[in-house]
Parts: C-alpha cells; sequence; structure tokens
C-alpha cells in the first residue's frame, strides 16, 4: 500500500496537448483551471504529425475536405499545420492570461501519441481532449486514447466540454490502483475543489462500507460514497453521470487493462482522469 | 292706433311661489334630466332598435340640455335587457405568425382560457423535461445515436478495409482527410516511394485516386446519414413530447368541447409544442451564449406564444355594454398595438394588441363627443370606418399616413355590431352633413334635442328637477318663492316668459350658488332672495365690459342723449355677447337726406362692418319710403344712415325700426325724443316686426339712464309681438310700476313716429294726400320738393327746350 500524503504536493507542470478542435479548447480550458488552483506551469504542445508531412510530399496524393469530401491537393497539409498551431498558441496564450498562469509553448514533430507521451513524462498531469472521430476513421479521440493509455504521468481525458469544477468520482476497489486514484483525486481536491466521492465496487453493501471506511482512514477524512456492485469499465461508464470526472486508477481491476481502458475512455460519457 | 305703455306686469312674467303646491322641494319626488326632449328620446330609442346599419344616432343640441344623460339613460335601460355580447380575444397565427388570430367566445370564458393556458404552459415546463431526462429516453436517444454511429462506421468501414488490405492509411489532415500508402505503420517517404519499381508506384497511386473517390463518395452520403439521423431523433422527440403533453392538451379539448375555434387552437399549439420541444428543453437547462442570443432575437419567445390576449372580457356584466369613451383618439377606439424596446428597437407581438372602445362596445353601444371625435387626428375616418365595413381593424397611425415603420402586426379584424350615439352642437351635425357624404349614411337618426320647454307645463317639472339636484347634491331644500325665483330665471335664460330654458346645467349652477349662499347665511332653506341674489352675483361677475361701456356714456366718451329732442336721431339698442354674457347698450343712430337718386346709403356697408342681415333692413327702408311717398314721383332722396361710435361689425335686422324714425325725423325736419330708445325691425308695408334679446336691450337702455336719473320721461319702443317674450329685472318692473320708466309696444313706423316726435303720423286720405301738419305730410312735403328740385336742376342742366 502506498502512502498518500507524499504524492499531494502541488502539480507543478501541466501538460496540455492542442490541436485547435473543439475538443483541445475543452481540453486546455480544463489544464488552465487545474494549473490556476495547482500554481503550476501550463504547458502547451502541438504536434505536426509526421505521417500528414509525409503524405503531403507524396505527388500523387491529395485530401477530402470535411464534411462534404471536396477533394483539395496535399500541398496545403503543411500550411494549414502552421496555421493551426498559431491558432493552438494564441489560445493558450489567452488562456493563460485569462489566469495569470506562467505557460510555454512547444512544437513538435512526429507521430502524434508519441510525441505527447514522451512530453509528458516530465508533466505531472497530461491533459487531452477527446473529440468525435469520422465512423471508424482516424480521429483526435483515438489518438488521445492511445496516448493516455501509454503515458506514465497521470492523464485527464476531457471531452467536448471543459471540466472545470465538476466533482471527482473515484473508482474505489481497494486495489492499489484505486489508491492512486483516490490520492491523485485527493491532491486535485486539496487545492480547494470539492471532496472527491466514491463508486464503490464491492460484492455486497457490507464490503462496500468497509471499503468505503478504508478510503476515508486513507483520506482522512470522510468521504461520500456510492456502492456500484461490479467493477468492470461497464459498470463504471454506466454509474458516472455526465457531469462528473471518473478518476480511476490504470492498474485497478475497473480499468479493465489497456483494452478496457481504451474502451473506457473511447466511451465514457464523462471526464475521465487517469492514476498511475 | 297709437303705442301702448306696459303695465308692469307685462314686463315680466313673474311666478307666484304661493301657487306652487309645496312648501318646499323636500315634498318633491325627483325627476330624471332632461326635461321636455319627447322628440329627442324617441329618436334615441328609434335609433337603439332599429337593427339596420347606419342607423346610429346625432344627439344634437347645444351643450347643457341634457343630452348625455338622457342617451345614457336610454341605453343603461335598454342595454339592461339585452344579451351579453361574446368575448374576444387575440391568439398567436402559428401560420403566419404577422397576423394574429381574433377568436370569439362565450361571455367570460376568454379569462378561463388565458388562465388555463398560462397553466398550460407551467405545466409543460415540468412535464416537458422530465419526458426527456427520463432514463427510458435517454436510453432510446443512445440506441439512435449507436445507430448512426454504426452506420457512419459501415459507410467507412468498407474503405477503411480496402485501404488496409492495399497498404494505404486513412489519415486526419488540419481540415480533412487524406490517404497515404504505409509501411511497417508508417507512411512511406517521398525518397522510399521513388524506390519502389515503377509498377508498384503506379499501383498505389491507381489505388490512392480509386479509395480516395471511394472516399469522397462515403463523405458525401455522410450528410444524408446525419439528416437521416436527426430526422429519426426529431420523430423520437416528436413521439416522447406528444406522449408528455397529449393527455394536458386532451384536458383542455374536453374543457373547451363545443368551442371549435379553441379546439382549433388547441391542435395548433400541440404541433407547436412538439416542433419547438428544445424551447421547452432549454429552459430547465442552464443557457449557454448561443442559446441566449437566439432566445433574445427570436420574434415570439415560446411559452410567450401559447398566450391567450383576452381583448374583451364579459366576465361578471349583465347586458350589453354601454361604453362612453371621453378621448376618442385614434388608439383609445379602434384599439393600439404597443411596443416595447428590445436590444435597442422597438418590438411588438400579438400580446400587446390592445383594445379600444369599439372592441369594448362591440355588441351594444358606444356614446362619443362629436367635436372630440373631430378633434382628434384619424379618429372620425376611423369610426366611420368601422361603421361602413362593420369590422374593427387595428391599424397603426404611421400605416394610415404611409410612413414606413418596422414590421408590425396586422390582426385578423374582428366583426363589428354597435350603435354609436355622438352628441354634439348643432352646428357640428349641419358642419357634417354638408361637408361629409358618409356622415349621413352613417348617422341616419338626428336626435333634436329642445332649447326651450313650455312654461306652463315645465314650472312643476322645474320644481322637481331643483328637488332632484337638492337632494342629488344634498343641497338645502328650495322653498316655493326659490323655486319660484329659479322658474323665473329658466324663463328669463329662455328669453321669454312662456318659455322655461332647457340648459340644465345653467340652472343646476344657480341652485348651488344659491345654496352656497344660504349655508352661509345659516339657513335651513333656500329662500327666494338666495335665488336673486345667486343671480345677481353670477351677472356681476361677468359685467366688466358691461360697466365700462356705462362708464363711456356716463363721461360723454360714447355719446347717448337720454333728454331733450334731436332731428335724424334716435337712441338704437343692441345686444353685445362677451365670453358667454349678453347685455344690451344704446348705440345713436343719425340719418342725413340730401338731394339725390332714390339711394338710402347704409355706411356700415359702404365700409364693409355692415353684414347682410343690416343691409337688408336698410334697403328694405328704400322699399318703404319709395312706396309711401313716392309711388307716382321720381324718388329723389340720397340719405345716408350710421350707427356712430361703432367700430365693430354691425349685423342683424333690429336697428331698422330705429334707422326708419332717423330718417323720418330727417326729412321730416321733426326732433326725436332722445329719452326714448327704439329697438324692432320694420318690412316694407311700416309693420314691426319682433327681434331677439328684447330683455337685454330694455335692460341696457334702462341702465343709462337710472345713471343719470330717472325723470319718467325715458323709455324702450319694442315690437309689440316681443312682449311675450319680457322677462325684465325687476328694478326694470319697479321703474315701471313708479311711471319713472316704460316700455311701448309698437306695431306699426306710425305708432312709433308719433311718440318720438309728439306728432301725428297722419293717414292718407283716399286722394292719397296725408293730413297737414303730421309726420308724414311733412316727409311727403319734403320729398315733393326734393323731386321738384331735381327736376328744375335737370332743365336747368339741359338748357332752354326748343
Amino acid at each position: 500500500m502506498r502512502t498518500g500524503a507524499a504524492s499531494r504536493a502541488p502539480m507543478r507542470r501541466i501538460l496540455v496537448a492542442l490541436d485547435a478542435s473543439r475538443a483541445s479548447r475543452a481540453a486546455l480550458e480544463s489544464a488552465a483551471f487545474l494549473a490556476a488552483r495547482q500554481g503550476a506551469l501550463l504547458e502547451g504542445l502541438f504536434v505536426e504529425d509526421v505521417d500528414l508531412l509525409r503524405a503531403a510530399a507524396l505527388p500523387f496524393t491529395g485530401q477530402l475536405a470535411l464534411p462534404a469530401g471536396l477533394p483539395l491537393p496535399s500541398s496545403s497539409i503543411l500550411p494549414d499545420l502552421q496555421a493551426l498551431a498559431s491558432r493552438a498558441r494564441a489560445a493558450l496564450e489567452d488562456a493563460a492570461a485569462a489566469r495569470r498562469l506562467r505557460w510555454s509553448f512547444r512544437i513538435a514533430r512526429g507521430r502524434v501519441a508519441v510525441e505527447v507521451v514522451a512530453a509528458a513524462l516530465e508533466a505531472d498531469l497530461l491533459v487531452l481532449g477527446r473529440g468525435r472521430g469520422i465512423g471508424a476513421g482516424p480521429s483526435p479521440g483515438a489518438t488521445a486514447a492511445t496516448a493516455a493509455a501509454r503515458a506514465t504521468s497521470p492523464v485527464l481525458v476531457t471531452l467536448e466540454e471543459a471540466a472545470e469544477a465538476l466533482p471527482l468520482l473515484v473508482a474505489w476497489d481497494g486495489s492499489e490502483g484505486a489508491e492512486a486514484a483516490l490520492d491523485l483525486a485527493l491532491r486535485l481536491s486539496d487545492a480547494g475543489a470539492r471532496a472527491p466521492a466514491l463508486l464503490v465496487a464491492a460484492e455486497g453493501q457490507a464490503a462496500a462500507e468497509r471499503l468505503a471506511a478504508a478510503a476515508a482512514a486513507r483520506a482522512g477524512h470522510p468521504l461520500r460514497w456510492r456502492w456500484i456492485g461490479g467493477s468492470t469499465p461497464g459498470d463504471l461508464r454506466r454509474a458516472a453521470p455526465a457531469r462528473s470526472v471518473l478518476v480511476v486508477g490504470t492498474s485497478s481491476p475497473a480499468a479493465g487493462g489497456p483494452t478496457g481502458l481504451e474502451r473506457l475512455l473511447a466511451e465514457a460519457r464523462c471526464p475521465v482522469l487517469l492514476a498511475r | 292706433m297709437a303705442a301702448r305703455a306696459l303695465g308692469p306686469d307685462e314686463l315680466c312674467r313673474r311666478c307666484d311661489g304661493a301657487r306652487l303646491p309645496f312648501a318646499t322641494t323636500a315634498e318633491l319626488d325627483p325627476i330624471e334630466p332632461p326635461l321636455g326632449q319627447d322628440r329627442a328620446e324617441e329618436a334615441i330609442l328609434f335609433g337603439m332598435g332599429i337593427k339596420r346599419d347606419g342607423f346610429n344616432v346625432f344627439a344634437l343640441g347645444p351643450p347643457g340640455v341634457g343630452k348625455r344623460k338622457l342617451v345614457l339613460r336610454l341605453l343603461g335601460e335598454r342595454a339592461r335587457k339585452e344579451a351579453v355580447p361574446d368575448d374576444w380575444c387575440y391568439l398567436f397565427n402559428f401560420k403566419e405568425h404577422q397576423r394574429p388570430v381574433a377568436m370569439r367566445m362565450p361571455a367570460g370564458r376568454a379569462m378561463a382560457l388565458r388562465a388555463d393556458m398560462d397553466r398550460l404552459v407551467e405545466e409543460l415546463r415540468a412535464a416537458i423535461p422530465a419526458a426527456f431526462e427520463s432514463e427510458e429516453y435517454r436510453t432510446r436517444l443512445q440506441a439512435l445515436e449507436k445507430q448512426f454511429e454504426e452506420r457512419r462506421e459501415e459507410a467507412m468501414r468498407g474503405i477503411q478495409e480496402k485501404s488496409r488490405e492495399r497498404g494505404i492509411a486513412v489519415l486526419r489532415s488540419p481540415v480533412g482527410l487524406a490517404l497515404a500508402p504505409v509501411r511497417d505503420g508508417e507512411v512511406i517517404e517521398p525518397d522510399e516511394f521513388r524506390k519502389l519499381p515503377e509498377e508498384e508506384q503506379r499501383r498505389i497511386q491507381r489505388d490512392v485516386a480509386e479509395l480516395q473517390e471511394g472516399l469522397a463518395e462515403v463523405l458525401r452520403s455522410m450528410p444524408r446519414l446525419e439528416r437521416e439521423h436527426r430526422e429519426a431523433v426529431r420523430g423520437m422527440n416528436r413521439e416522447v413530447a406528444l406522449y408528455a403533453i397529449g393527455h394536458l392538451i386532451e384536458d383542455l379539448k374536453r374543457r373547451y368541447a363545443g368551442l371549435a375555434d379553441v379546439l382549433g387552437h388547441l391542435e395548433a399549439v400541440q404541433s407547436d409544442v412538439v416542433e419547438n420541444i428544445h424551447e421547452f428543453l432549454a429552459s430547465s437547462e442552464p443557457e449557454d451564449a448561443a442559446g441566449q442570443v437566439r432566445r433574445l432575437f427570436s420574434e415570439t419567445p415560446a411559452m410567450h406564444r401559447y398566450r391567450v390576449n383576452v381583448l374583451v372580457d364579459r366576465s361578471g356584466a349583465t347586458g350589453a355594454p354601454v361604453v362612453v369613451e371621453d378621448l376618442p383618439s385614434h388608439a383609445n377606439l379602434t384599439g393600439r398595438i404597443e411596443h416595447h424596446s428590445h436590444l435597442g428597437t422597438l418590438v411588438t407581438d400579438f400580446t400587446l394588441i390592445r383594445p379600444g372602445a369599439l372592441h369594448r362596445a362591440n355588441g351594444g353601444y358606444l356614446v362619443l363627443d362629436a367635436r372630440r371625435v373631430l378633434a382628434q387626428p384619424f379618429a372620425w375616418e376611423d369610426l366611420k370606418r368601422a361603421l361602413r365595413a362593420r369590422e374593427l381593424r387595428i391599424e397603426p397611425p404611421e400605416r394610415l399616413l404611409g410612413i414606413t415603420s418596422a414590421a408590425s402586426l396586422e390582426p385578423e379584424p374582428i366583426p363589428l355590431e354597435v350603435k354609436v350615439v355622438l352628441a354634439g352642437e348643432r352646428w357640428l351635425h349641419q358642419l357634417l352633413t354638408a361637408a361629409d357624404p358618409e356622415f349621413a349614411e352613417l348617422f341616419k337618426v338626428p336626435a333634436d334635442f329642445e332649447d326651450e320647454i313650455p312654461r306652463d307645463e315645465g314650472e312643476i317639472a322645474y320644481a322637481r328637477f331643483v328637488a332632484s339636484v337638492a337632494r342629488a347634491e344634498r343641497l338645502h331644500p328650495f322653498d316655493r318663492g326659490a323655486v319660484a325665483r329659479v322658474i323665473e330665471r329658466g324663463s328669463r335664460l329662455a328669453g321669454d316668459g312662456d318659455k322655461l330654458s332647457a340648459h340644465l346645467r345653467a340652472v343646476a349652477d344657480l341652485l348651488r350658488e344659491a345654496d352656497h349662499i344660504a349655508s352661509g347665511a345659516g339657513k335651513a332653506e333656500v329662500t327666494g332672495a338666495d335665488v336673486e341674489a345667486a343671480v345677481s352675483a353670477q351677472l356681476r361677475r361677468t359685467d366688466r365690459v358691461q360697466r365700462q361701456i356705462l362708464e363711456a356714456i356716463a363721461r360723454g366718451t360714447i355719446l347717448i342723449d337720454t333728454s331733450g329732442g334731436r332731428v335724424g336721431q334716435v337712441n338704437g339698442l343692441a345686444v353685445y355677447e362677451v365670453g358667454g354674457r349678453a347685455f344690451g347698450r344704446p348705440s345713436r343712430i343719425t340719418a342725413r337726406v340730401r338731394l339725390g337718386r332714390g339711394e338710402v346709403v347704409d355706411i356700415e356697408r359702404e365700409v364693409e362692418l355692415g353684414g347682410p342681415i343690416h343691409s337688408k333692413g336698410v334697403l328694405i327702408l328704400s322699399g318703404f319710403l319709395g312706396a309711401r311717398f313716392a309711388a307716382d314721383r321720381p324718388f329723389t332722396l340720397s340719405a345716408s344712415l350710421v350707427f356712430e361710435q361703432s367700430y365693430g361689425p354691425v349685423e342683424g335686422d333690429s336697428a331698422s325700426c330705429a334707422e326708419l324714425y332717423a330718417l323720418l325725423s330727417s326729412l321730416a325736419g321733426l326732433p326725436v325724443r332722445q329719452s326714448l330708445a327704439v329697438t324692432g325691425s320694420v318690412n316694407q308695408l311700416g309693420q314691426v316686426q319682433p327681434i331677439g334679446g328684447v330683455n337685454e336691450k330694455i335692460e341696457g337702455f334702462f341702465d343709462v339712464c337710472r345713471a343719470r336719473g330717472l325723470t319718467g320721461e325715458e323709455g324702450v319702443l319694442i315690437p309689440a309681438a316681443n312682449v311675450p317674450h319680457l322677462m325684465l329685472r325687476s328694478e326694470v318692473v319697479e321703474a315701471a310700476r313708479a311711471g319713472s320708466f316704460r316700455v311701448y309696444a309698437v306695431e306699426t313706423v306710425d305708432e312709433g313716429i308719433e311718440l318720438l316726435t309728439g306728432v301725428p303720423a297722419g293717414a292718407a286720405g283716399a286722394d292719397g294726400v296725408f293730413p297737414p301738419g303730421t309726420v308724414n305730410a311733412r316727409v311727403a312735403a319734403r320729398l315733393a320738393e326734393l323731386a321738384e328740385r331735381s327736376r328744375a336742376f335737370a332743365a336747368e342742366r339741359r338748357g332752354p327746350e326748343a
């Protein structure tokens, strides 16, 4: 069992992955909100997808504009990416100025998930937006899920709405992963946010009460909790309402391993905060 | 026949209080004013009863005769027995927003519908979000979204699989999707690609082109899928909404069963709610900025559309309405559309339609003051248009003027069935009849009010009127002496001893003033002396100009002789009216004659101060003189007549007698007694005809003479036909009784000239010759002399005959 107190120090660096999409803007708002709470540096990262750049360099490729599918030359991809980066930087600058944050912005070139995961090594928290894709096609959502699953730092995956001031619901089964989730939730809420509540996965009511008591002991104060029965990713998805943030330990059974985690991230109705 | 000096009892028809069959008015039953207006009453009843177009009533008569009182009493009595007309309301028009729908409902039900619709909206605000937040709804919505996702995925899957099979990746670019060949999960670098065998390169290029076309096809199908998804969601929403609101609407339909219009409206409301369900959902959740802006700019916010604007509510009414509109402006008459400021512009909707008096009177009666209607811009035309078309259409004034205005409403016209009673003076009726051809078509029933009522039958009615006012206004009772003075005053106001004034407002004011005086003296009853004091006070309050004139005469600024004799100079009498107060004053009339061509020059006319009736009177003098004295010889007179010291217009022929006397005096060379004044008009036969204002004229001369001291010589010659009109002040009557002032009734010019000159007038004998020494003989001689001179003068000019 880890001790919670040591890991409750304020965060110093919060990294947000930007691509100027609606989901990315929501992620930026959430990251700025948390950075202000924690007094952390807000770092923005824009990744120029190397695969796209290669595609643009091939003489015969083109692109189809969404949503109507109008053909466009692939030569516009690079300027489009640069324009997107400028907009992302401007948005970061505005968000930071609004909250008087320290901030930095960086453009990386490579594969999106790889670059994001690499950049997050130094960060206390990685914030990503999960957008809607086009059918089964490549989407920021899929990229976000991949990056979130691979990152070593805690990751907050937001939806298209900012996750400011939403209640934190910790998936709690008493496992080591759940402890990490609770610690992370407490760490975020120490800075003035609402105390987290528990979604307790246990075989029965009595077991749930025991687990809740253990969590309260770990937190050092009583916690509100709700017994949700099973602890599969599906149970969690159903139990967490849209206007909340679900906090899950990646190594807890509730995460369902890498596949379950990816699915949880892709299908959750609410933002998900992954604790390591 | 000589002019007759009237006895004091003939100068004023007194009312003997002792003969009145009561001690005080406390014993009398009150009477509803007005008095003696049977003809007008009959006309009003006829106008109300006849159910034909255009039979509206114009109650015409002077102010204060009780037009409005009578109209309201008769209308009230009739309206009570009639059915209560329907309510009217305006509703939102779901098909044409700019044209609100007018709806008729049985009396009293419109307010109930309004309350029901307000309640419905409240219930919808709760029921609809509840239905849409239910787990069942969410589950169904998720299922639809999943189905949509699957369809999108299905559409993409083919391309994706084909791409994967051919080693092509579908990449997300900043603006869309791109296809590129991959190797080991990464897009091939251009250099590597060029190293591939040409055949391979061509294949890849072909595959990319083919896949790109397929992908474009798929993307083009996406909007259709999205549309179908939206339709499916909308259909489900509709179904859920119908489920949520259906029973609420059904409840209302049951309550208003039989009212087809209401049922139709409820159907429309149901459809609209279903179509605009998002507006109910938005209100239950915190609104985003875009939603707020949308709501701010929406023409008629949801919920607002379902309200009922009750224009006319007959709840609790008994009988048909009788509406009096004292400010008949365009808006107050036909209604208006109000606006409110919204984001800096003026906007309106059907709930801001306000009714006018015609709406409120619809199915009943509307009473208006004609003068006020005519004074208000558009009001008269509006009223006529509504009566002509038999419908009420609310038109903003700017539209009537053709001025461009912001988009406004065109409310559906409301059928109009109303009787309008216009009240106004006679001249307004005459003016409208002459100037507006539509007037006679729309106001076919004149209710002509009397100015006077017969005194013989009216005395007791007057007494009861005094009792009515005293009782209604808590005045002291009037004793019989006071009532007698009121009756006398009524006759004086009518200007006729045989009549009583129908201007009851003036009489009521006199009663109030007399009561005030009696109260001040601490009396329990109002007496005749109080009434007389009130009359005197009324006169004194308005006699400033009259006093000034009297003073000017006394100081010799205005030259009036009241003693001695003067040739060609007669005291005429004129009536002036200043601020509603009439008074008489003497005016010196002079005549000068000379040789001429048979014309009497009216100097007033020459300087355009004489009116046509005055000029006519002067021309009649020529006719009289010519016929009597120059029937068989040339009329070689030239005479000039003038109202001395008159600087304003002179109208009327009441001075023609005085002018003739001045002429005769001048021709006969006989002085006229200046202690007498004359009034009366004369015809070509020398008969004296009655005039108006006889009382004021006599009193005017009396005041001048009294100021100088009455000697017993002073008096006034009046037409004998005016004797019944005499209602002179008590001072004049008493002076006559004492023999110090006389009023003479004169029937012919000869009677008058005899009295004025003291010389017999003289009647022509069978030979046409007047007796020597008479006035007429002297006049004839003078005219003969003038004719002779004229002839001699003419002969002189022609020279000796050959």
